[in-house]
């Protein structure tokens, strides 16, 4: 050892006084606080101010608001708003039903299975989450029309699409399931006479039901929201509501638009806290041990 | 011993392969009604596997399961008449404990009524009553083992399995568990096939035990026959402690045998008919035979065997010695611990003293 790192190693271990530790600590800690206290404004800030614009008297969107009026509100919540929130609002219950009886078959049968191209079988049904989604949308389009079913655009075809794009989060909630699930408890069932369907029903399936129901709540958000899918798919009068904004705002700006946002917000927001209040699903997005 | 009345497990020459391993090598038990026999082994030495095959989870490569004399190799678990005791329990987290033993009543069609009355009998035998409405989560491990076991004799199977119930359990509950056990299979007479590997366990609660080792079965027989007369240098070894002598064969009588250890001290030992005749052999001697000489009580027949005490491990009831012989090998002595018993300190020097018909002729295994 030279003598150059001896005498830095006695300096790392040397005296330092109380009054600098408790110094360096609370520096660290204080600027932590800082650091998370501004990424959570940054998130919730947004949604506020939309809140806020939403009763505003003037013609268009402003920040801070001049005057309170609730007459974008009586706006927001006609028919040509709520048409399509009730169509987005069908369309995410029906994908989440849809995407997790098939999520949760795909998740048991390349999860448990053992063949050939079961690795390629995942990526292929994962791959939604890495393509680019305006390319995929613009592909089933195209993919309609060229085999002769311009038809089915409006609902079928923005269901099919959605469930093509939901389905990897409700394999990749049941296999987290499955992972933690304890295969003996399926040997213990059926040992004791069960069959592979009385199996999957008493035990299987109430014990990844977190998983389950974690992906249905998942593809029900990520269809509620989303813009790339359905602005390929859709057709007028069978728009769902992100589109029906999109459209809004690219000729006019005025605050019914916020109300609306708020409407949807609310809608996402009241359904994850009845999740979590049911199935824990916190515990699916910080993959924490139960 | 009463004549075995009939088969209720037979499990005929099975043989069961991993890749390039063989874990079950033509592996042959039957297994008498109400008999309680237990498989024992280190781990990996199939004990599990073959559990596993007569509860269904692994098909075998070749050979028959039979339970009550009918061919089950074929069938799946759920058409088996087994129940299974897993080592981690296995309860069902989302059933309460009732629920669990109600399980197997259910998947057989028994009506509510009796489902009711059973499952109380059921907690009752394993004496738990009253916790049925409890979830398995709330209760300890040893109360969690015994719901298992609840759950699998409810159902009347025509085999009780174990895959090492106990293994989990801190020692005294253990002990405890394994009496409780062995109790409830006695007063319901159900047949039993029980994997552990610990040796204690085997001895106390088997009629038979069935020693496996490297995915054959080396001995079987009652424990009394494991311990007093091992086969082989495997199963003296792994059934107690066992002290081995590395001699040389020098002349065979009819039950006896001459043994010259490396030192060049006779020795006379027991040999079973169709033990080894020639060649380079193993003594076996147990800790309680070997005893510290202080020259009285010699009749002259007895083995002597000097030694240097190396070690002395005061156990209350008993004092172990540990003892080096003159040709290197270590010995292990076991004095009870009565008034006047010869004593000894370490470095001492020793004469060992063991009658022949406890010294046992074995064949020294290759390795």
């Amino acid at each position: 050892m030279t003598v150059a790192a001896e005498h830095r190693r006695i300096r790392v271990a040397g005296y330092v006084s109380p009054t600098r530790a408790w110094l360096e600590r609370s520096l660290l800690t204080i600027l932590y606080r800082v650091a998370l206290g501004l990424i959570l404004t940054f998130i919730a800030a947004p949604i506020v101010v939309v809140f806020i614009a939403s009763v505003n008297e003037t013609q268009y969107l402003r920040f801070p608001p001049a005057g309170f009026s609730t007459r974008w509100w009586e706006a927001a919540l006609t028919e040509r708003w709520m048409g399509p929130t009730w169509l987005s609002l069908r369309l995410a219950a029906v994908t989440a039903v849809m995407s997790s009886i098939l999520g949760t078959l795909a998740a048991l049968g390349i999860y448990r299975g053992s063949f050939r191209g079961r690795d390629a079988l995942l990526a292929a049904l994962l791959s939604p989450l890495i393509l680019p989604q305006i390319v995929t949308g613009a592909a089933m389009l195209q993919f309609f029309a060229l085999i002769g079913l311009r038809d089915v655009l409006g609902f079928p075809a923005l269901l099919l699409g959605h469930i093509v794009i939901t389905l990897p989060y409700a394999i990749r909630t049941v296999m987290v399931s499955l992972h933690g699930l304890d295969r003996r408890l399926e040997w213990a069932a059926q040992d004791l006479g069960a069959n592979p369907v009385q199996t999957f029903v008493r035990v299987t399936l109430p014990l990844i039901k977190n998983g389950v129901f974690a992906g249905a709540v998942f593809a029900f958000i990520v269809s509620f929201n989303d813009v790339p899918i359905s602005l390929f798919l859709g057709r007028p009068g069978n728009i769902p509501i992100p589109i029906a904004i999109l459209g809004h705002v690219e000729s006019r700006f005025d605050p019914a638009v916020a109300a609306v946002a708020v409407v949807t917000i609310a809608i996402v927001l009241a359904l994850i806290a009845i999740a979590e209040r049911f199935a824990r699903v916190s515990e699916f997005i910080y993959q924490q041990e139960r | 011993m009463e004549q075995p009345s009939a088969t209720d497990v037979a499990v005929v020459g099975v043989t069961k392969r991993f890749g390039d391993v063989t874990a079950v090598h033509k592996v042959s038990l039957d297994v008498a009604h109400g008999e309680f026999l237990t498989l024992l082994g280190p781990s990996g030495c199939g004990k599990t596997t073959t559990l596993n095959i007569i509860a269904g989870f692994l098909r075998p490569d070749d050979g028959q399961i039979l339970l009550g004399g009918q061919r089950v190799d074929h069938l799946p678990p759920y058409r088996r008449d087994t129940a299974m005791v897993f080592q981690q329990y296995a309860l069902f987290p989302h059933m309460t404990v009732a629920e669990n033993i109600a399980f197997g009543l259910q998947m057989r069609k028994a009506p509510k009524a009796e489902i009711v009355t059973r499952v109380q009998r059921a907690l009752e035998i394993v004496r738990l009553p009253g916790l049925g409405d409890r979830r398995p989560s709330q209760l300890s491990g040893g109360q969690q083992q015994r719901v298992a076991l609840a759950r699998a004799i409810v159902v009347e199977p025509t085999v009780l399995l174990l895959d090492e119930p106990l293994s989990n359990l801190d020692l005294k509950l253990r002990e405890n568990l394994r009496l409780e056990i062995k109790r409830v299979q006695r007063e319901l007479g159900i047949t039993a096939i029980y994997v552990t590997h610990d040796q204690g366990e085997a001895l106390v609660m088997s009629d038979r035990i069935a020693v496996m080792n490297q995915g054959v079965v080396e001995q079987l027989g009652p424990p009394t026959e494991i311990y007093e007369e091992p086969r082989t240098a495997f199963v003296a070894e792994f059934i107690g402690t066992s002290n081995f002598l590395r001699g040389r064969l020098d002349g065979v009588e009819e039950e006896t045998a001459n043994i010259v250890l490396a030192d060049g001290v006779q020795l006379r030992a027991r040999r079973r008919p169709d033990g080894p005749t020639d060649g380079e052999v193993l003594v076996m001697v147990r800790p309680e035979h070997l005893a510290l000489g202080g020259g009285n009580g010699t009749d002259g027949r007895a083995n002597e065997l000097r030694a240097l005490v190396k070690e002395v491990v005061y156990l209350g009831s008993y004092i172990r010695f540990v003892a080096e012989l003159a040709t290197g090998d270590t010995v292990t002595v076991e004095e009870m611990n009565l008034p006047g018993a010869v004593r000894a300190g370490i470095g001492e020097s020793v004469t060992l003293r063991v009658a022949p018909e406890h010294c046992l002729l074995l064949a020294r295994p290759e390795r």
